[in-house]
């Protein structure tokens, strides 16, 4: 999966990896995901989408917060603005890349 | 080989957005009490008219007229209602939000249909065809759900299909046992298409 480093250093490594592209596929296309959705979506694990979640957070591309359905408790994944840009940076370099 | 992974990707992302784009909170359990309450208010309807054919009675008695759509509309409300309930509970028992845009989308394409239901509803009363309401109303039903159905699972699709297609039978050539035919359709339909998904996507 993870191609050379050098060979297309354009690419955002945060982004460059399959769920951390995934979570940030889908929550580009919907205005907001709940972690268990996302780990359906996904076929993932909860500890997998847990450290990739983080990562996107930490690069301040997704932001976490708790929503209440009926008094009960869901994590809830949104993009920053920051993440949707460098997501639609992204899918103009795989296309640049695609059109060598 | 790195255009290869590259084209992997983009046709993983397209997967994920399309997959994601499916509403599938659908409520089976909601679709049995809906097909319940159609099925009492096919029976209610029947010992109104002492009939199932509406032209048979006294169908000009404007109370029986008011008593039938009186009944035909509590089952709407109450069958809308378990629905509503019944979506919230699901999807929290499934941890997903159930107010986003995609079931605004699957609510709001069902909107149009429905209106033109009541449009016409009055028509008719105001014709005095009102044999021809309970076809018009397995149609325009049927037309929403397969609207609906668009942004949702195929099971969704199919039941407005099933509507459209039964509607023609009370609409061209049985109109006088519409109520019947309510009962099929808003009846039987819906406790199969409830069954169905219950059993397909877990409640």
């Amino acid at each position: 999966m993870a191609p050379k480093e050098d060979s297309i250093p354009e690419l955002n490594r945060v982004i460059h990896e399959r769920i951390r592209l995934g979570i940030m596929s889908i929550l580009s296309a919907h205005e907001a995901k709940t972690f268990t959705e996302l780990k359906e979506l996904l076929k993932t694990t909860d500890g997998n989408l847990s450290v990739h979640g983080r990562i996107l957070e930490d690069s301040g591309y997704i932001k976490s917060e708790k929503a209440f359905v009926d008094r009960k408790p869901l994590t809830v994944f949104y993009i920053t603005a920051k993440g949707k840009k460098a997501f639609m940076d992204y899918l103009v370099k795989l296309k640049e890349i695609i059109r060598q | 080989m790195e255009r290869e992974e590259i084209i992997k990707n983009v046709n993983y992302i397209e997967e994920v957005i399309h997959s994601s784009n499916r509403y599938t909170n659908v409520s089976g359990i909601a679709g049995i009490i809906s097909g319940a309450l159609a099925l009492i208010g096919c029976f209610l309807s029947y010992s109104i008219l002492s009939s199932w054919n509406v032209m048979s009675g006294p169908v000009k008695n404007e109370k029986n007229i008011i008593m039938l759509i009186a009944i035909w509309l509590a089952v709407f409300v109450l069958a809308g209602a378990a629905q509503i309930i019944l979506t919230i509970y699901k999807a929290r028992r499934m941890e997903i939000l159930p107010w986003t845009k995609l079931s605004r989308q699957v609510i709001f394409a069902l909107v149009p249909a429905l209106l033109a239901g009541a449009l016409l509803t009055l028509y008719l009363i105001d014709r005095g065809q009102i044999e021809y309401i309970p076809g018009v109303w397995i149609l325009l039903y049927g037309v929403g759900i397969a609207a609906s159905g668009m942004f949702s699972v195929i099971a969704v699709r199919v039941l407005g299909w099933a509507f459209i297609l039964t509607a023609i039978i009370p609409l061209f050539i049985l109109p006088e046992y519409g109520i019947l035919f309510l009962g099929l359709t808003f009846g039987i339909y819906h406790i199969i298409y409830g069954i169905v998904v219950a059993v397909k996507y877990k409640g």
